[in-house]
């Protein structure tokens, strides 16, 4: 049996910084049009774009994810109006599919708070899973409104590149003519540098836990995110990513843990279950273990990949010696990082995929993986089994979980956590007392 | 009633569809060539041809197995699942290679599979652009098409001539030609071919040596079958479906496919390479250019307008969604198209493939379906 390994943890202070940043983008997702700005719904927008027509907002398409996440009578009213359109709920994304029943309930378009109608005036998406891309189909054909989706080749290469990159030029004149505004360069390139930066300052918090004891766990980076794919393009945001690096760092030196405990590290592979975010963090924590490290918690960063399957973060622009001067400049290293260095547009890049997760939970030093098996995700679950095979081989233990991301009627609490007990007792755990 | 000649020129096609590991062996044995397997219909043939490569698609068996559990989920297609229990179970020893034309993740997770586990001499993975509506898609999937010959020259020691590829663009565009000239067969009525003898032409033509299949394709058109028994006209869409049984069952309780929508049916052959200019070019823009999957139909909706419109060419009266289980490209999207039929006042049935296809359960819901067009 494991000793527990204790060490000292303190809160983390820039949560108060995160809830400000969270509640300011909440509200504009629904001001913005009144205040003669563009609201922009998509999932994962190329954001810095749309920065060049001026103030705008996005507003994802499940605009009432938040609520929906902590009330399961709200989530199957979802889930419902999709089926009841003959969207069939186990054969598609199940986060697709309640954001979908959103949009087919008009929610997409009605502010929460006052329950009057605010407008979105287009879709602008990538294809970071094929999901997403025809998901954005459905809710500007049911919306009304143009859309518009960048393909991004799960593909290495310098002709990916420029087809990603042909694309971004293209959708400029595209953006200009359903808004009705000139396309300004300067607030492109500006908003283009911000969100390189905070891309980077993400998978360097990503990177601190490395450090035995990790500063923060796996969830709390995760939970880090929000800002950044809400307001990523902005200075405020990139700041805020500055002020969150330095503090984990400080944590780092200092040898502050995340909870006071990490007697074992383990990684968690898959999408999250977005209703019971916290249960997975606190399962292991009665074991003493620590999340510190996995893929969709750091997938907002942007990190450089090496052909030996390594993460490390991606260089700043300062560390490049790159200046953005142009557009063109702006649209290059906008394609590279769809392409190269966000590691969701990889998520079916299944080659590369068990060779990344294996060196990932080597150099994050994790004695054991947790894999979701999520019958509500095609894209990152891609791949996973076999990842899950060339982590066994290299002596990582694993165990899979079988749930859905976003439909909690497909989760048993009680069967995953024996599954996840086991599992912790195989490694040798056993509960703190 | 189909001619002797008509049912032996028909038989040979299903029998090439029971026996394909067989005829490609042969194959093998005959021309000392060798011999790829593919995964989806955007793989271009024509460059493996040219270099005396016979490419096959891979197909699924129906038959339940074990073998994937371990490499892929449950909850992926069972089209999917079907093929890679062929690679896994050793059923296609005989290829020398692989080529993958990503789909969707379902499918590229078989090829990976299959290539981990069952490693061939050589195997290759291209990207299929989803936006084909850009103007940069062409260019980015020729770059693709290039990558694969390349590849394939340094594979078989041969350098692809433009006189090979010229002679393979037009077997293969003879082949789509012909296959055009039968579906022609499906718009009378009733057709003097039936959509499982339909379906399975196009199948076995995309097993067998196109120069072969023309030849038997030729005689077969010498010699049609002079009608069929008929019944309600039929549109089928839907995922890839290499289990004819759906549509035998369809067809004997008074269906009549006579058009369908498919990667193994109309979508495989539907227009051909230009001859004109850069022939790797045009072999690239045919295949970006045909009527698109629902994994390439992200930008404005295309599919709706061309299945009404086939809808209306093959004088259709109801509509049947041959969807795999788990397929959420087509998920996405029958909805959609299943209202378009709706509004113009076609009746619609939803059908979900798996491995092995509930036959009993499904002649029932069939037989419903029949009752509307009493
Ligand atoms: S990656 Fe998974 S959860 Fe995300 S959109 Fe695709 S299928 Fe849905
Ligand atoms: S049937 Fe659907 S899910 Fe399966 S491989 Fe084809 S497109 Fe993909």
């Amino acid at each position: 049996m494991a000793v527990a390994t204790r060490y000292p943890t303190r809160p983390l202070e820039c949560w108060g910084k995160l809830r400000e940043l969270r509640r300011k983008y909440a509200k504009q997702a629904w001001e913005m049009g009144e205040q003669g700005g563009l609201v922009v719904a998509a999932q994962l927008p190329a954001m810095p774009l749309v920065a060049g027509l001026g103030e705008f907002a996005r507003r994802i398409y499940g605009a009432y994810f938040g609520k929906a996440m902590r009330e399961p009578e709200v989530l199957r009213q979802f889930h419902e109006a999709a089926d009841a359109r003959g969207f069939a709920r186990g054969d598609m994304c199940s986060s697709m599919h309640h954001q979908i029943g959103q949009v087919l309930l008009g929610l997409t378009q009605t502010d929460p708070f006052s329950g009057i109608s605010r407008p979105v005036d287009f879709v602008f998406e990538t294809n970071f899973c094929h999901s997403a891309a025809k998901t954005a189909q459905i809710a500007g054909e049911v919306m009304g409104v143009p859309y518009f989706v960048v393909d991004v080749p799960h593909i290495e290469g310098e002709a990916a590149r420029r087809y990603v990159a042909g694309q971004l030029m293209d959708s400029i004149g595209w953006l200009e003519e359903v808004s009705g505004r000139t396309f300004d360069d300067g607030k492109f390139v500006e908003a283009m540098a911000h969100w390189w930066h905070r891309g980077v300052l993400y998978a360097r918090v990503g990177e601190t836990l490395k450090a035995i004891p990790a500063p923060i766990d796996y969830w709390q980076v995760r939970a880090l995110r929000v800002p950044a794919q809400v307001g990523g393009h902005t200075a405020e945001v990139a700041e805020f990513y500055e002020m969150a690096l330095a503090e984990v760092e400080d944590r780092a030196r200092e040898g502050i843990s995340a909870f006071g405990v990490e007697t074992c590290r383990l990684s968690h592979e898959g999408e999250e279950m977005f209703y019971a975010e916290k249960f997975m963090g606190e399962m292991v924590q009665r074991y003493g273990a620590v999340f510190v490290v996995g893929d969709t918690g750091f997938n907002t960063g942007l990190w450089h990949i090496d052909e030996d399957g390594s993460w490390k973060s991606a260089p700043t622009l300062k560390e490049m010696g790159l200046t953005l001067r142009s557009r063109e400049d702006a649209i290059d290293l906008l394609a590279q990082a769809l392409v190269d260095h966000s590691p969701i547009f990889r998520c079916q890049r299944l080659e590369e995929k068990p060779l990344e997760v294996v060196k990932r939970s080597q150099e994050w030093r994790s004695q054991g993986a947790i894999i979701h098996m999520d019958i509500g995700c095609r894209g990152m679950s891609a791949g996973m089994l076999e990842a899950r095979m060339a982590l066994e081989r290299e002596g990582i233990p694993t165990v899979t979980y079988e749930s859905s991301n976003s439909d909690p009627r497909d989760f048993t609490p009680s069967q995953v956590t024996d599954r996840l007990e086991s599992f912790l007792e195989r490694l040798g755990l056993s509960r703190l007392t | 009633m189909a001619s002797v000649e008509a049912a032996a020129a028909l038989d040979r096609f299903s029998r090439t569809i029971k026996e394909r590991h067989d005829y490609a062996r042969a194959w093998k044995e005959r021309t000392g060539g060798k011999v790829v397997g593919y995964f989806c219909s955007y793989v271009p043939e024509e460059v493996l041809y040219a270099l005396g490569v016979l490419p096959v698609r891979v197909l699924g068996s129906h038959e339940p197995q074990d073998l994937t559990e371990r490499h892929i989920f449950g909850m992926f297609c069972p089209y999917s699942r079907d093929v890679l229990a062929q690679g896994l179970s050793g059923r296609y020893d005989y290829l020398d290679g692989l080529v993958f034309a990503h789909c969707c993740p379902h499918i590229r997770q078989s090829y990976e599979s299959w290539r981990i586990h069952r490693p061939v001499e050589f195997s290759h993975l291209m990207w299929v652009p989803s936006m084909v509506q850009s103007p940069h898609a062409v260019p980015f999937f020729e770059d693709g098409v290039r990558k694969l010959t390349a590849a394939a020259e340094a594979w078989t020691g041969k350098p692809l001539s433009p006189d090979a590829l010229g002679q393979a663009v037009s077997t293969y565009n003879l082949n789509r030609r012909l296959l055009a000239q039968l579906y022609g067969l499906r718009k009378p009525e009733p057709p003097t071919v039936t959509g499982t003898q339909a379906m399975e032409v196009v199948i076995a033509s995309t097993l067998t040596d196109k120069a072969e299949h023309n030849q038997w394709l030729h005689e077969l058109l010498a010699h049609p079958p002079q009608a069929s028994e008929g019944g309600v006209r039929l549109l089928a869409v839907g995922s890839e479906n290499d289990d004819t049984g759906i549509i035998q069952l369809l067809e004997s309780l008074g269906g009549s496919v006579v058009i369908e929508d498919n990667c193994l049916g109309n979508r495989y052959f539907w227009d051909e390479v230009s001859p004109d200019g850069d022939l790797l070019s045009a072999v690239a823009a045919r295949y970006l250019e045909k009527p698109p999957c629902p994994q390439r139909d992200i930008g404005p909706r295309v599919r709706t307008s061309f299945l009404t419109g086939l809808a209306r060419e093959y004088d259709v009266q109801g509509v049947v969604f041959l969807r795999q289980k788990f397929c959420d490209p087509h998920a996405y999207e029958v909805p959609i198209i299943q209202q378009a039929f709706q509004d113009l006042g076609l009746p619609t049935l939803i059908l979900e493939l798996d491995v092995t296809t509930p036959y009993g359960q499904y002649r029932t819901r069939i037989e419903a379906f029949m009752e509307m067009f009493l």
